[in-house]
């Protein structure tokens, strides 16, 4: 590192926090391999067992539902986060940083970039899976850049609902209940698995409004031969996606700096 | 310059009050114990001085510089053990001690050498890469205070370090803080082992209930006890009521852990150790040992905490460390 500087201190310190997470999941591949198992059971279930009951007219069942997988599987990876975050509050690990010279802001942030950075990973390897079971690719180059980037952005957002929810659970039981809630509520409550116009009317508002379902509908329409709105759908989950940090961002760092007095 | 300087700490968490006004000082050099049951106050006010709670009200220093504006610079010049001993199971013992040297901006160079001389000294060198998962729970506390003592801080806060060691994790425990006084670091530590205060530590303060109710030398504690403690062993440990009926005023019973023996503690008032051998011989007690000597810091401490519980302004003693 050649800043210096408390920037440049800062950086190297979430570059040695981010080491540390780099440990962990290199000594712990179990996390990683439920990360990716967990989105391929999703797209077994609903492509060869659930998916044949389900008639999208026009569309092939599985374009419809890989991207819908895709996102799904980066706001599950993004529990793990806040589950870690509890775990580190409690044990009192947290606590041991703070006694350190470091930046304040260096371990949220750090737990961030580098989800951020194992999502740029994990969501291409996600859509492999779905080539596997036969999704195919109708994208140029850009378009599949500016849906994966669109993905990536929700998963930041949802990794600070996910260190927001750990920070205000305050037990690793609660941590984990509030997340199956979100992941169920806002993975399934969408456009993701089938179309909102199938829902009763006074649903449809709800799941269509959700960011998870505007970034399902950009992801197919940028990635498949579906057709659709797609500016205003990127732009729709980019407010979303603003929104959601210009809360989470400043409450979290909130909480984390008041957290042990 | 003071290692450590604070005045009228107060804390309190909800209606418990955790410290009720706590002042004291530390020199470079000096180790003082801060002694106490649980729930006197001992971690919060490691909490406070370590930056990690701020006080209610009252101020500290530490290594010259304020712990509430300053806090950042208090940081890069202490050490802490803390109680719980949290690792990160998945890293080696020397990955756990880069990390830390890191995090302390310990140039690059430095490193290397600390880890390598700190792993030796704390006897971890053989283990260095395997998991601290594995560890014992004397060796994680061994890496725990190896990582509080990177960068070497001017000032350790070490709190409870001896909690569930083995006793030669404790020995070398115990050396690597005196070497480090003896370097000029100002050691701040917990104990609720009164062996440890008195194998280790310049100074001692007794806490109860948030506040302090003696301060000395671990010697000049002994002395507050009064006068010598006398062991009588008695020949048949059934005559014991009798023994102990025989001796009343002579002086403060003190406890002991054999049926057979009797301990108490000499007072001005007491009358000669000659007189109470002659009584009890007169209702034919027989005494098969007898010991005289100074009263240990366990003693001291009992016959201390043992007072502040009777006095009856205070309120009961609360669950906080």
């Amino acid at each position: 590192m050649i800043v210096s500087g408390p920037l440049g201190r800062a950086l190297s310190d979430v570059n040695t926090l981010m080491w540390r997470s780099l440990i962990r999941y290199k000594r712990r591949p179990d996390v990683i391999v439920f990360i990716v198992i967990q989105p391929f059971v999703l797209l077994v279930l609903f492509r060869y067992v659930i998916g044949g009951a389900i008639r999208i007219p026009g569309v092939n069942y599985v374009e419809y539902l890989t991207p819908a997988v895709i996102t799904l599987g980066v706001i599950s990876a993004s529990i793990v986060l806040g589950v870690s975050l509890t775990e580190d509050l409690v044990s009192g690990a947290v606590d041991r940083l703070n006694v350190l010279p470091i930046a304040r802001s260096a371990y949220l942030t750090s737990r961030v970039v580098y989800d951020t950075v194992r999502n740029m990973f994990v969501i291409p390897l996600i859509a492999l899976l779905g080539v596997a079971v036969g999704f195919r690719f109708s994208a140029t180059a850009p378009n599949l850049l500016v849906g994966f980037g669109l993905v990536l952005a929700l998963g930041i957002a949802f990794a600070w609902i996910s260190m927001l929810a750990g920070l205000l659970s305050g037990s690793i039981e609660g941590m984990q209940g509030i997340a199956i809630l979100l992941f169920v509520l806002l993975g399934f409550l969408s456009s993701g698995f089938v179309p909102v116009s199938t829902m009763p009317s006074w649903l449809q508002g709800v799941a269509g409004a959700s960011p998870v379902s505007h970034v399902d509908n950009a992801l197919r329409i940028l990635t498949t031969s579906a057709r659709g709105p797609v500016t205003h759908e990127v732009f729709a989950a980019l407010a979303w996606i603003g929104a959601i940090l210009l809360v989470t961002v400043p409450v979290s760092v909130r909480l984390y700096s008041r957290h042990s007095q | 310059m003071s290692g450590i300087e604070c005045e009228e700490l107060r804390k309190a968490y909800g209606e418990v009050e955790a410290l009720g006004g706590v002042s004291f000082a530390v020199e470079p050099g000096e180790v003082l114990a801060l002694l106490g049951p649980n729930g006197s106050g001992k971690t919060t006010t490691v909490r406070i001085l370590t930056t990690l709670a701020v006080p209610d009200s009252g101020a500290a220093r530490v290594a010259g510089r304020d712990i509430l504006h300053e806090a950042e610079r208090v940081r890069r010049m202490i050490g802490l053990t803390a109680q719980a001993t949290v690792l990160d199971g998945f890293l080696t013992g020397r990955e756990y001690l880069e990390i830390v040297a890191r995090l302390r901006h310990i140039p690059r160079s430095r490193r290397r050498r600390e880890i390598a001389a700190l792993l030796d000294e704390f006897e971890l060198g053989d283990f260095a890469r395997s998991p601290t998962s594995g560890y014992s729970g004397g060796m994680r506390r061994r890496l725990d205070l190896a990582a509080s003592m990177l960068g070497r801080p001017l000032v350790l806060f070490l709190d409870e370090p001896s909690t569930g060691l083995d006793p030669h994790s404790r020995e070398c425990m115990w050396d690597a803080i005196r070497r480090r006084a003896h370097a000029g670091a100002t050691v701040l530590l917990t104990t609720q082992y009164m062996e440890e205060a008195d194998a280790l530590a310049h100074s001692v303060i007794v806490l109860a209930r948030g506040r302090i109710i003696e301060r000395g030398t671990p010697n000049s504690l002994k002395d507050t006890i009064g006068g010598s403690v006398v062991e009588l062993t008695l020949a048949d440990p059934f005559q014991r009521e009798e023994a102990l009926a025989c001796l009343a005023g002579a002086g403060d019973p003190a406890p002991s852990e054999r049926a057979e023996v009797l301990s108490f503690v000499l007072s001005q008032s007491s009358p000669p150790l000659l007189e109470i051998l002659q009584r009890l011989d007169a209702y034919a007690i027989e005494v098969s040992d007898v010991i005289v000597r100074r009263p240990t810091l366990d003693e001291a401490f009992l016959h201390l905490t043992r007072g502040s519980e009777e006095a009856p302004t205070r309120e009961l003693a609360p669950a906080v460390g």
